[in-house]
C-alpha cells in the first residue's frame, strides 16, 4: 500500500495546480517512473476541461496499479473554488477499487457527503472521535511529556480543552516550565480566556528571549529553512534553532527527511503572527520584504511573489509576475496568474505595459475578444522602451504575437502582425520562437500563400519537439492542410497520424483547441473517400469548438468548408446548404479581409446551386439565416452566445429561432435538433 | 422579529453585525478582526462592526473557524448609511 500526501495551500484554488500537486505526490511514492508523466502534460493543456480530459486518464492509470494507493489531501478547507471541488467530486465518484481518498479538513467539504454516507462509501472521523479521552491525555502529558499530572488535574485540563489535542499539547508545553503545576491547572481551569490565546502567551513567556524572537519573526513564513530564517530574523544559527525546536516541539513540523525545511502548525503560527502584528506592526512588512529577497535569490518564485505582495512591494511583485507568467499560463495555470494579478493594484496594471499584455493573453485565452483589444491598446499606450521581463523583444512584438496567435482582425492584418512578430523575434532561442513561426506559417496559409507557409511551419515543428503540445498540435494541423492542398496525400496522412498520437497521448481530444485536429483528420479521411467517417470527425470538431465561443473564425471556417464538401459529395444537399449558410454568416464581418475563404466558399456555393433540390425538401422552407441558427441550436451555446458568434443582436436570433420552430412544427430546442437530424439538414 | 418572509435591506444601508464567540480573547487577537470592536464579557467575546458585504462577513467567520473559536451567535442589525458611519 502506498501513501501519497498533499498539503493543500490557497494557491491550490487553481484546479490545474491542485491536480499537478496530486500527480506529483503520487509520482513520488514509487509508483513507477512513467506513472502520470503523460497526465502531467495533459494537465497543462486541459485548462477548464480538466475533468473530461485528464482526470479519466489519471483514474485509469491508478486503476491499473497492482497495489493500493491512499491519497491524502491535508488542509482541504483551504480549497474554496467550485471547479476544484467539482474535480474532486468527479474523482470520488469514479474512484477505482484500489484507491482511497483521505480528506483532512477543518470544514465539511462541499462534496456529496450525504450520498457517500448513505452508500457506506465513507468513513468519517469527527471532532468527537478526535477528542482525547482521559487515558489518551494521561499518555500524552505523563508518558510522552513526563509531567506527572494527577487524575483530578488531568480531568480539569480535559474539561477545559474539551479534549482538543492541540489545546492539550499547548497546555503541556506551558506546564513544562512550571514549578507549581497544580496551581497553574487550577487557574487555567477557572479562567475564561480562550485557551489557545492564553496558552501561547504562557509558552512564549517561558521561552528564552532569542527563541521567542525567532518564533515571532519567522511566523511570517509559510516554510522555513536555516538560511532563510537567518535573513528574516537577522541573526545566524537558525538551522540549529529549527532542528532543536522540531525535536522538542510538535508545533514545528519537518517537511522533508533531510532536516532542511520546516513549517509551523497553522494555528500556532497564526497566533504568533497576531502577537507580532499587535506589538510591532511595521516590522511585519519589513520581514516579508526580507523573505521575498532571499526567496527570489534562491529561485522560489511563487513564495517570492507571495511575500512581495504581503510586503506591499507591488513594483517587485508585478515585475515577478511579468517575468514568469508565460511558464504558468502555458503550463495551464492561468488561474494562478489571475490570482496574482488580482492582488495587484489596478492602476499599476493599467500603467504597466508588460502586465497589460499578460491580461491581454488571458482574455484572449478565454475568448473575450473585446477585452483583449482593450488590453492590447493599453499595452501599446505605455512608454515601455525595452525588452519585456519575460524576454519578449518589445511591447510591439508582444502585441503582434497576441494578434497572430489568436487571429484577431482580418487575415491580411494577421499576416502583417505575423511578419512584424517574425522580424522582431528572429532568434530560434527566443521562448516565443515556435509561436512566431507558427503564426507566420499559419497566416501565410490562410492568405493563400501555401508554398511560403511550409518553411516556417516546419521550423516551428522542430522547435516543439520537447514540449508545447498545444502549439505542436496546431502546427501539425496546418502542415497537413498544406500537404493536402499541395496534393501530397501520403504526407498529409502521416502528419494526421502523428497528430492523432499526440492528441491521444495527452488526452487533448475534447479540448476546444483540438477542434483543428479533428478538422485535419476529417480532411484526410475525406480525401481517402471515407466520407462517413470524415463527416463524423468534422461534426465532432464543431461540438468541441463551440465550447469556447470566441475562438478565431478561421478554424471554424476551415471546418465548415471541409464539412460542406463532404455533405455535397454524399449528396446531402440540405445539410450542405445549412453548413455553407453558417460559413457565409461567419465570413461576413471579415468581408474584405478573409484570405482564401471567399473564393472557396463561392466555389462550393456554385456546386450547391448546380444541384437541383428534390421536391419538398425542408431546407427550402428555411432561410439561409434560419439554417445557420438551426445548426447552432445543435450545441450547448446559449442564445446570447449564438448571437455573439454571428455578430447580431440577441433578439434577432430569438426571432429566427421562433421562426425555425414554427416551420419545423416543434416547440423546443431538442425537438428542433431531432427533427433537423431526421430530415438530414444537420 | 418579523413573521418570516424575506427581509431585504434597501440600497445604501450598511449592516452592522454582532458576532459572539465563546471564551475571552486578548487584545492581540484584535488584529485578527480589523475594523471590528472587541468586547469581552462573562466568558464570551463580542465582535461588533460594520460589514461591507457577504464576502466580508464570510471572511470574518472563516477567521473565527481558523482560530478554532466556538461560534455562539451571529446577528445582523441594519443601520442607515449616514456620513461618518457608526463610530
Amino acid at each position: 500500500m502506498c501513501f501519497a500526501w498533499v498539503s493543500v495551500d490557497e494557491q491550490d484554488n487553481d484546479p490545474i495546480r491542485m491536480w499537478r500537486h496530486i500527480v506529483e505526490a503520487l509520482r513520488r511514492v514509487a509508483l513507477g517512473e512513467d506513472f502520470g508523466a503523460d497526465v502531467l502534460v495533459g494537465i497543462s493543456a486541459a485548462g477548464q476541461r480538466l475533468v473530461e480530459t485528464v482526470l479519466p486518464m489519471l483514474i485509469n492509470e491508478l486503476a491499473e496499479l497492482p497495489h493500493r494507493v491512499v491519497l491524502m489531501l491535508d488542509d482541504y478547507q483551504l480549497v474554496t473554488e467550485d471547479r476544484c471541488h467539482e474535480s474532486v467530486g468527479f474523482f470520488v465518484e469514479h474512484l477505482p477499487e484500489n484507491v482511497h481518498l483521505v480528506l483532512l479538513s477543518r470544514t465539511d467539504p462541499p462534496l456529496p457527503l450525504g450520498r457517500l454516507r448513505a452508500r457506506g462509501e465513507m468513513i468519517e472521523i469527527r471532532t468527537e472521535q478526535l477528542a482525547f479521552s482521559q487515558e489518551e491525555a494521561a499518555c500524552l502529558l505523563n508518558e510522552k511529556m513526563g509531567l506527572d499530572i494527577g487524575p483530578d488535574d488531568l480531568y480539569v485540563l480535559l474539561e477545559r480543552t474539551e479534549g482538543w489535542p492541540a489545546g492539550l499539547y499547548l497546555a503541556s508545553l506551558s506546564l513544562q516550565n512550571r514549578e507549581d503545576k497544580h496551581a497553574f491547572i487550577a487557574s487555567f481551569g477557572g479562567s475564561n480566556r480562550y485557551i489557545v490565546d492564553l496558552l501561547v502567551e504562557e509558552v512564549l513567556a517561558g521561552l528564552p528571549k532569542e527563541v521567542r524572537e525567532f518564533l515571532l519573526k519567522t511566523s511570517v513564513l509559510r516554510r522555513m529553512t536555516g538560511p532563510l530564517c537567518d535573513v528574516v530574523v537577522g541573526r545566524e544559527g537558525s538551522g540549529k534553532v529549527l532542528r532543536e525546536l522540531a525535536r522538542s516541539n510538535l508545533f514545528v513540523v519537518p517537511l522533508d527527511e533531510e532536516g532542511e525545511w520546516y513549517r509551523y502548525h497553522h494555528l500556532f503560527s497564526d497566533l504568533l503572527l497576531y502577537e507580532l502584528r499587535s506589538n510591532q506592526p511595521e516590522l511585519v512588512r519589513v520581514l516579508h520584504g526580507r523573505a521575498s529577497a532571499w526567496l527570489g535569490g534562491a529561485g522560489f518564485f511563487e513564495e517570492n511573489i507571495r511575500h512581495a505582495i504581503a510586503a506591499r512591494d507591488y513594483e517587485r511583485a508585478s515585475m515577478l509576475v511579468a517575468r514568469h507568467w508565460y511558464e504558468y499560463v502555458f503550463a495551464g495555470q492561468t488561474a494562478t496568474v489571475e490570482r496574482w494579478l488580482e492582488a495587484l493594484p489596478e492602476d499599476l496594471i493599467n500603467s504597466d505595459s508588460a502586465l497589460a499584455l499578460v491580461k491581454a493573453w488571458i482574455s484572449a485565452l478565454y475568448g473575450r475578444q473585446e477585452e483583449t483589444e482593450r488590453f492590447l491598446t493599453l499595452a501599446e499606450s505605455g512608454s515601455y522602451e525595452r525588452k519585456l521581463p519575460d524576454s519578449t523583444a518589445s511591447v510591439e512584438a508582444g502585441v503582434a504575437i497576441v494578434r497572430v496567435v489568436f487571429g484577431l482582425g482580418g487575415i491580411q492584418s494577421t499576416l502583417e502582425a505575423a511578419r512584424l512578430a517574425a522580424a522582431l523575434e528572429p532568434e530560434q532561442t527566443s521562448p516565443r520562437a515556435a509561436l512566431v513561426r507558427f503564426g507566420l506559417g499559419g497566416s501565410l496559409y490562410l492568405s493563400g500563400d501555401t508554398s511560403q507557409a511550409r518553411k516556417p511551419l516546419e521550423e516551428a515543428l522542430e522547435l516543439t519537439k520537447d514540449g508545447q503540445s498545444l502549439v505542436r498540435m496546431a502546427i501539425l494541423c496546418f502542415l497537413s492542410f498544406v500537404a493536402a492542398d499541395e496534393g501530397h496525400m501520403e504526407e498529409a496522412q502521416s502528419l494526421a497520424r502523428e497528430l492523432r498520437a499526440l492528441v491521444d497521448r495527452f488526452g487533448l481530444e475534447k479540448l476546444p483547441q483540438a477542434s483543428v485536429a479533428h478538422i485535419a483528420f476529417g480532411r484526410v479521411l475525406a480525401a481517402r473517400g471515407k466520407l462517413e467517417e470524415a463527416q463524423k470527425e468534422l461534426e465532432g470538431a464543431f461540438s468541441a469548438r463551440r465550447k469556447l465561443p470566441g475562438l478565431s473564425a478561421w478554424g471554424t471556417l476551415l471546418g465548415l468548408l471541409a464539412l460542406a464538401k463532404v455533405h455535397l459529395a454524399r449528396g446531402n444537399r440540405a445539410a450542405g446548404r445549412a453548413v455553407l449558410a453558417e460559413a457565409r454568416a461567419t465570413l461576413e464581418p471579415f468581408a474584405d479581409d478573409a484570405g482564401i475563404f471567399p473564393e472557396i466558399l463561392e466555389r462550393q456555393e456554385r456546386k450547391l446551386r448546380a444541384r437541383k433540390p428534390p421536391q419538398g425538401q425542408l431546407d427550402d422552407e428555411l432561410t439561409e439565416r434560419e439554417l445557420v441558427v438551426l445548426r447552432l441550436l445543435d450545441s450547448e451555446l446559449t442564445t446570447r452566445q449564438m448571437a455573439q458568434s454571428l455578430y447580431v443582436a440577441t433578439n434577432t436570433v430569438r426571432t429566427q429561432i421562433k421562426s425555425v420552430y414554427r416551420k419545423l412544427g416543434v416547440s423546443s430546442r431538442e425537438e428542433a435538433v431531432e427533427r433537423a437530424h431526421a430530415r438530414g439538414v444537420i | 422579529m418579523e413573521s418570516g418572509g424575506k427581509q431585504r435591506t434597501p440600497m445604501g444601508t450598511r449592516t452592522v453585525y454582532r458576532i459572539v464567540v465563546r471564551d475571552e480573547l486578548s487584545e492581540r487577537l484584535a488584529t485578527a478582526f480589523e475594523g471590528m470592536e472587541m468586547e469581552t464579557r462573562g466568558g464570551q467575546t463580542i465582535l461588533t462592526g460594520e460589514v461591507v458585504d457577504q464576502p466580508h462577513l464570510h471572511g470574518i467567520l472563516e477567521r473565527i473557524g481558523a482560530l478554532g473559536l466556538k461560534l455562539v451567535s451571529v446577528e445582523s442589525m441594519p443601520v442607515e448609511n449616514r456620513t461618518g458611519g457608526l463610530r
